[in-house]
């Protein structure tokens, strides 16, 4: 099992650093220069120069590559232009707000998908499998931020049962901070909801026809063992893997949803960060998401290979 | 299920079938409501009652449906949303449809090409391919958009790069596949050229999985359009797009909710018909 995390993390290390190249190379292609930017039109030449100059935006780009890359692995992600913090504090002040939304959200999607899966799984074809088809492409069909608006308009403007901005501490008051992200947290989960949905019935369905199944089945067991225990624990593997994936998702949509909420996560500080075209925290902010993708891949491939054990003995099956 | 007999009646009757043979009743509404949409977008400019920048503020502002010379009402500028709605379908699919393309075309080329040659090649690009599914695919669009500067053809531009890969793992896999079949060798041996061969014999036979992927990017590259609009970073007023009216009518929510509802039932319309024919297209695939 060491081995094997071990391999992966190599070929990740891989991936997040030709990442970080493509993010540089999409960020250079930016109309105007920066330094301009900052100074104003009314800047001199010479003012636009040694300011280049300072920021480094006069070497060649390879060496901007290395001095921004080479910075990274020791927590140092470049000076945002604006108010010339580290970028690193920004992020660290964000990311924690930003990961309890996405976490709650994908903790919703699941709790909300599996049953979802079982009841319409049990009776394929059935009424309640028909309803909960037709709940869950419309779950997925409504954008996450079009769910968002769509709660503050019914949930604070028509009913004001909850704030329609604004984060509160969980430290500071628990309930403060479930009313503030059960809406943001419930919109990123909705679509996901749809997805683990269906793929959740799909795979519970191939569980349904393997041969221990029927042989639980014969033992007598009650239907709710039958389906939460023997027929879920095979179906998980897919389940996982596709929650791995909904995971970058949400956490891409958390960005507008951030946004909508006014919740100071790293979603909205790079949202703000684009209309200052504040490229440092831009870059910064992308990079640290392109770790957390590939990290919720690896933890999802971790439980697969946890609960299919073919898989993390490299065993081929046909 | 029933997956088994439907491929099976299916089969008889592949040679000459009608696009929308087996499809569920589901699918069917599906694929008329997407069809009137498109028609309504291309129609546009005859259909729309007035110019969608046309501010007639003797109209009044902020008019809820059904209004005297307004059927869908007016937006805080006084601007007829039902031209508005009409003139944002064009955009919005316009932008969609032509990110989809070219994301296609880009893609294709790219998986077919590290598919067929292999070695380095291959490894470059699908390791190039991985680095950009490595974002979340609405932070990599929301970035490119910004960097490129915000206006409809970049964030057609920016929908299409994060389209790329989909299509390139697809293509390459399936040409994985097609490259060891006895038809592309007895092609080689005919002497022909791997141009040709991936141009003439490969492309036709990965035709189905790669329309599936197709829609599949449609019905994503809708909602991002929408998002990146909505944003700021996407198509800019006057001009509407469904999203950049969502993000108007949403400053004015407290007075009508109206400019901002429509769009978005236009939005969950569009994208709730192309999922239930991504459906299809997916079962027609792996039957074909």
């Amino acid at each position: 099992m060491l081995t094997y995390v071990l391999r992966r993390l190599g070929q990740l290390l891989v991936v997040v650093v030709l990442a970080s190249i493509v993010l540089f190379a999409a960020l250079q292609v930016v109309p105007g220069d920066p330094a301009r930017r900052i100074l104003g039109t009314h800047a001199s030449q010479e003012q636009v120069d040694a300011k280049r100059a300072e920021l480094g935006l006069d070497r060649p780009l390879p060496e901007q590559y290395l001095d921004f890359a080479g910075g990274v692995p020791t927590g140092d992600l470049g000076t945002s232009l604006g108010a010339g913090q580290p970028v690193a504090d920004l992020v660290s002040a964000g990311l924690p707000i930003t990961l309890q939304l996405v976490l709650l959200a994908l903790a919703i999607a699941l709790a909300a998908a599996i049953p979802i899966a079982i009841a319409s799984a049990a009776r394929p074809g059935g009424r309640v499998d028909n309803a909960l088809t037709a709940v869950t492409i419309v779950s997925t069909s409504v954008p996450t931020f079009v769910w968002g608006l769509s709660m503050v308009l019914l949930f604070s403007l028509t009913f004001k049962l909850l704030p329609s901005s604004g984060y509160v501490a969980f430290g500071e008051d628990p309930v403060g901070w479930l009313r503030s992200m059960a809406m943001p947290a419930v919109a990123l989960a909705l679509p996901s909801i749809g997805t683990l949905g269906r793929v959740g019935r799909a795979a519970l369905l191939e569980s349904m026809r393997e041969p221990f199944m029927h042989f639980a089945r014969s033992k007598g067991l009650r239907r709710t063992r039958l389906y939460f225990v023997h027929a879920l624990k095979h179906a998980a593997v897919p389940i996982v893997a596709v929650a791995g994936a909904e995971f970058a998702y949400i956490l891409g949509d958390a960005v507008v949803v951030e946004w909508i909420f006014a919740l100071p996560g790293t979603g909205k500080l790079m949202v703000d960060a684009f209309a200052q075209r504040d490229y440092p925290i831009i870059q910064g902010v992308a990079l640290v998401y392109t770790v957390l993708v590939v990290l919720g891949g690896l933890v999802a491939d971790m439980l697969s290979a946890k609960l299919d054990p073919r898989m993390r003995l490299g065993v081929r099956t046909a | 299920m029933s997956v088994v007999t439907v491929s099976r009646a299916a089969a008889g009757r592949r040679a000459r079938r009608r696009p929308w043979h087996g499809l569920r009743p589901l699918e069917r509404v599906a694929a008329a409501v997407l069809a009137a949409i498109v028609l309504v977008a291309l129609a546009g400019p005859l259909l729309a009652p007035y110019d969608p920048t046309l501010q007639r503020f003797s109209d009044g502002i902020l008019q809820p449906p059904l209004s005297a010379g307004h059927l869908l009402g007016t937006d805080q500028l006084a601007r007829d949303l039902l031209s508005r709605l009409i003139e944002g379908a064009r955009t919005s699919l316009a932008i969609a449809g032509g990110a989809t393309l070219m994301g296609l075309v880009v893609g294709v080329l790219i998986g077919v090409v590290a598919g067929f040659r292999g070695g380095l090649v291959d490894t470059v690009l699908m390791r190039v391919m991985d680095a950009m599914l490595a974002f979340p695919a609405l932070v990599l669009a929301l970035v490119i958009a910004a960097s490129l500067g915000p206006n409809g053809r970049n964030t057609a531009i920016a929908i299409a790069v994060v389209q790329v890969p989909g299509f390139a793992r697809v293509a390459r896999s399936l040409t994985l596949r097609e490259r060891e079949r006895d038809y592309v060798n007895a092609a080689r041996v005919a002497g022909a050229s791997a141009t040709r061969i991936v141009r003439v014999h490969v492309i036709p036979n990965v035709w189905g999985p790669i329309a599936a992927q197709a829609v599949l990017a449609l019905g994503h590259a809708v909602p991002s359009e929408a998002a990146l609009s909505f944003l700021g970073l996407g198509v800019q007023p006057p001009t509407p797009s469904w999203g950049n009216m969502i993000a108007e009518g949403y400053q004015f929510i407290n007075k009508s909710a109206w400019p901002m509802v429509l769009p978005a039932i236009c939005i969950v319309l569009t994208v709730g018909s192309i999922s239930l024919l991504a459906d299809a297209a997916r079962r027609r695939s792996q039957e074909g």
